[in-house]
């Protein structure tokens, strides 16, 4: 079928193509809102909501209200300003670390991919092996060795991001590669590196962008987890610490309004997670249509 | 078998199409697929729907099949169906119990690709007793026998083929069971698309052989959607050619062939090289132009960009069908002078 | 020979190409076409056998033999896709597709210049006005454009020789002839040597007129010859067959539906057995059959070969459709 769509100006076709799909699926438009509120929440949070550094025994594991919207800790103080406060820890460096991972993830995956054959093999050897260690008791153990920073953490957990990614560029490149436009490229004489990022790029950033979604959250959760487990003390108002000290320290959970607000601060976690990956599902779905040819 | 001659208006046809307008929902607009058909199909004749990608042929089915996909909206007109108990039922309006009443026992349906949709779990033998019964026609007594038969109609050897499984089957046969599974409902009407594109030339003649074999045995209508033309010519009664989603000419195949009245019949058959071309002398010319876009079709008749005869008021107002000779319909400006539909 | 993974694609096939001209390679599906295509252009190498460019050889029993020559020549040897939908990225627009071709073999030209060279190219194949195809996205082409863009973006290293594989069987039926005259102009205003493949008999002999055309079955050439010739004379079974039961629009005085002419619909005797890539449908199959030897064709004509062994002492035929002659 011929010429029917109009040019339309590009701005609106972008709107059209990502923000209108993304806004009508409900997972995305709940995942738009939670990424903003994280965005928020970390950049100008903390200026907005001071910490509350007042202890108020009295006023020990209170539950939520006007006054204090997600209850109170263990000493009194205002929970909602130590989330915002510990929001900027909690997702710097899981980003990146995740960064970090993908990068690696990437420069693996695509090089086995394309290049193929014994190196490819090799490569996916080392992935798999990689894959198998279960990174989280090797993170553990490690950030209670290691000296005690962010970055430290950070690159503990990029150097378990890499695996998965690569494995599953590895695989998607090899296919891709195998399409009749490539075959044309080579055909044509146009350069192996060319191909493989300005022919082949393109399809695989749907595929990038959900697994840097679902990565982001898992490194979260590791990190918060090591936290909790109190390997790695490191900001006070770190969300693992939080509950490390809700959780062991103060026995929260063996009071009625402890365990409300340990399970309402494990709550937020949850909902920032979902957030982040319906986003990450909306945005494939809208990636894919675009690079499926359709008449 | 010979035309049979209609007596005036009393002769009702075994499906009659009004007017069926039909569009699909895009992002950029509406994809006008169905604008205006309007067809009559008579009972036990084989009738082929010819058109180009994007004239609307699958889509034409589809809507009075009630088979469309969410973001489709049909938009007016009526589907009569004729049954042989003397019910009428406008498909159109009816509902989706009644569709599902009607499908498979009154209607068949071969979709294009229809020999990919066989489970491969399970043996011919099987995809038959399933067939039969989920519509409640399975009797154990004479069941296995009439399978038998129709398997030998499509020439395939029973004791062979029913226990195979479909990966075992070349595509022509695969085709050949899926018509043997359509036909055992005994439907009154069948409807295949491009039931033979996929073949080679030795399966795709076979094939025609037998849906010919299965008119004369079963006498039930069949409703043939290809853009092969030269398959048309051999097997089809009644002859529908369709552009940018409206009939443009019926008539009986032959004489359509002999003369096409509508300027894209003739040039879309003069359009295709054929092996006969050197045998009688004919070199093929191209149609000018593209198809044109259903997402904003072209004003007045649809094909006046491409018409080596339109004129001004072709540009302006889509013509009416006209029936210049008797059962012949055109859809022109050039047969103004006939008898308006 | 050429193996593929123990599945034997091809057999003893010698094919030549003549200079400035299009032949047509005819065949159904899994006649080995496509791999024969494939490797003419360098995409697929051969088991064993040679390929020849411009009468240098390149290829000999699976290795690239004149490699200098074959590094530089190679882009002059170019394969255009059946499928239109797949040939092209769809997430690059027409520029996008065409520029990175053109910067590669055209690097002498300034921006301006390549601008117009490309709105030429896209004038030559037909797709004006280019300034309209310029910034659009496959999907927003029908199939007989995109296989000009293919096509477009095929001649930008001036090729010699340029493979169309199916080029017109996902195409509408009234734009193939189109597509076949534009590589015929292709032909005659560039010199290029253009092999069209094709199951389409009637495409095939309309592409070819009278230069060569070589009808493939099961990984051999069953018959070769002038394209007019092979139609009328056909010296081998198979390509009788395929004349007389391809459906034609000729019209007979009634509706009848012809049988299968010239084939055996159900499983032949096995008491010959034959390398004739027929033997298993042939009518004519005995015992002489058994002496066919893959590779050695008889002359039945000038330039025009068959593979049967009883080329030329075939009985008359006709096609099928062809009404009996009058008196």
């Amino acid at each position: 079928m011929s010429s029917g769509a109009q040019t339309k100006s590009g701005l609106y076709l972008f709107y059209l193509d990502f923000v209108k799909p993304v806004l009508r699926s409900g997972r995305g438009l709940f995942g738009l809102i939670m990424i903003a509120i994280m965005i928020l929440m970390a950049t100008v949070g903390p200026s907005l909501i001071p910490l509350d550094t007042k202890l108020k025994p009295s006023m020990r594991w209170c539950l939520p209200s006007l006054e204090h919207p997600l209850g109170c800790d263990y000493m009194g103080r205002d929970l909602l300003s130590m989330v915002v406060h510990g929001s900027r820890e909690v997702f710097l460096i899981p980003f990146i670390a995740t960064i970090i991972g993908i990068i690696g993830g990437m420069s693996v995956g695509l090089f086995a991919g394309y290049v193929g054959g014994v190196a490819r093999r090799a490569l996916t050897a080392v992935t798999d092996v990689w894959l198998t260690i279960p990174s989280f008791p090797v993170i553990f153990i490690l950030a209670y060795v290691l000296p005690k920073s962010p970055l430290t953490i950070a690159v503990l957990l990029a150097l378990f991001s890499w695996p998965g990614l690569a494995r599953a560029l590895a695989a998607e490149v090899s296919s891709l590669k195998t399409r009749d436009f490539v075959e044309a490229c080579i055909n044509l004489g146009l350069s192996k590196l060319y191909i493989l990022f300005r022919e082949i790029g393109p399809h695989l950033l749907p595929f990038v962008t959900y697994n840097f979604a679902t990565l982001f959250v898992a490194n979260m959760s590791s990190l918060i987890g090591i936290v909790l487990l109190g390997v790695a003390p490191l900001n006070p108002t770190n969300w693992g610490y939080l509950l490390n000290q809700m959780i062991f320290t103060y026995k929260g959970l063996l009071i009625p309004n402890g365990s409300v607000i340990v399970f309402l601060m494990i709550s937020i976690l949850v909902v920032i997670k979902l957030g982040v990956v319906f986003f990450a599902q909306a945005l494939e779905e809208v990636f894919n249509p675009r690079l499926r040819t359709y008449e | 078998m010979s035309d049979e001659v209609r007596t005036g208006k009393n002769f009702k046809p075994k499906l009659e199409l009004r007017n069926l307008r039909m569009e699909y929902l895009v992002r950029e607009g509406s994809i006008k697929a169905v604008s205006g058909v309007t067809l009559f199909v008579d009972e036990g004749k084989i009738t082929a729907i010819v058109g180009e990608s994007g004239s609307g042929k699958t889509s034409l089915v589809e809507t009075f099949l009630k088979i469309l996909p969410r973001n489709a909206r049909i938009r007016g007109g009526e589907a009569l169906l004729r049954l042989s108990s003397g019910e009428e039922v406008d498909l159109i309006k009816a509902d989706e119990r009644t569709m599902r009443r009607l499908r498979g026992k009154v209607i068949g349906y071969i979709p294009q690709g229809a020999q990919n949709s066989l489970n491969p779990v399970l043996t011919v033998e099987q995809h038959f007793i399933e067939t039969l019964r989920n519509h409640g026609l399975w009797k154990p007594e004479s069941s296995m026998s009439e399978i038998h038969s129709m398997l030998s109609l499509v020439r395939l050897d029973p004791d062979t083929v029913l226990k195979k499984y479909p990966f075992e089957l070349s595509g022509g046969m695969k085709q050949r069971v899926v018509i043997a599974l359509t036909m055992i409902l005994k439907p009154e009407l069948v409807i295949l698309d491009e039931p033979t594109s996929a073949l080679d030339v030795f399966s795709q003649r076979v094939l025609l052989n037998i849906l010919n074999d299965v008119s004369m045995k079963y006498r039930n209508t069949m409703i043939l959607i290809t853009h092969d033309i030269p398959v048309v010519a051999e097997l089809a009664d009644r002859l529908a050619v369709l552009y940018a989603g409206t009939v443009v000419e019926v008539g009986n195949t032959y004489e359509i062939f002999k003369e096409p009245l509508h300027p894209y019949t003739s040039m879309l058959i003069s359009a295709i090289p054929s092996v006969a071309d050197i045998y009688v002398k004919r070199i093929p010319k191209p149609v000018p132009g593209e198809p044109p876009s259903l997402l904003n079709p072209p004003p007045g008749c649809k094909f006046h960009p491409r018409c080596p005869y339109a004129v001004e008021k072709c540009r302006t107002s889509e013509p009416p069908l006209y029936e210049p000779k008797k059962e012949r319909f055109v859809k022109c400006w050039l047969y103004s002078g006939g008898e308006k539909l | 020979m050429f193996r593929k993974r123990l599945i034997k694609a091809l057999q003893s096939i010698s094919v030549e190409i003549p200079n400035k001209s299009m032949i047509s390679l005819v065949g159904e599906s899994g006649s080995g076409k496509t791999t024969l295509g494939k490797i003419l252009v360098g995409l697929v190498m051969p088991t064993t056998g040679e390929l020849s460019w411009e009468n240098t050889v390149v290829v000999k029993d699976g290795r690239i033999v004149q490699k200098d020559f074959y590094l530089s020549n190679r882009h002059k040897f170019v394969y255009v896709h059946q499928d239109p939908y797949t040939a092209l990225n769809p997430s690059k627009n027409v520029k996008n597709i065409l520029e990175p071709v053109v910067r590669k073999y055209k690097k002498h030209l300034s921006n301006a210049d390549r601008f117009k060279y490309i709105r030429e190219l896209l004038e030559e194949v037909g797709l004006v006005p280019a300034e309209y195809f310029i910034d659009k996205y496959p999907h927003h082409l029908s199939g007989g454009m995109r296989q000009r863009l293919s096509l477009a973006r095929a001649l930008i290293t001036d090729p010699h020789l340029i493979v169309a594989d199916e080029v017109v069987s996902m195409v509408d039926p009234s734009i193939r002839v189109s597509l076949i005259n534009l590589l015929k102009k292709i032909v005659e205003n560039r010199g290029t040597s253009i092999m069209f493949i094709s199951h389409d008999l009637g495409a095939a002999v309309y592409a070819a007129g009278d230069n060569p055309m070589y009808v493939m079955l099961k990984g051999l050439v069953v018959e070769f010859g002038p394209a007019s010739e092979v139609i009328y004379r056909p010296e081998h079974p198979y390509t009788r067959a395929l004349i007389s039961n391809i459906p034609v629009p000729l019209v007979l005085s009634e509706r009848r539906v012809r049988g299968l002419d010239g084939v055996m619909e159900s499983a032949r005797n096995p008491n010959v057995s034959s390398p004739c890539p027929f033997s298993e449908m042939c009518p004519l199959l005995d015992s002489e059959c058994s002496s066919l030897t893959p590779g050695s064709y008889l002359r039945v004509g000038p330039d025009h070969y068959s593979l049967c062994v009883k080329a030329g002492k075939l009985p008359k035929w006709r096609p099928s459709w062809l009404p009996a002659s009058p008196g």
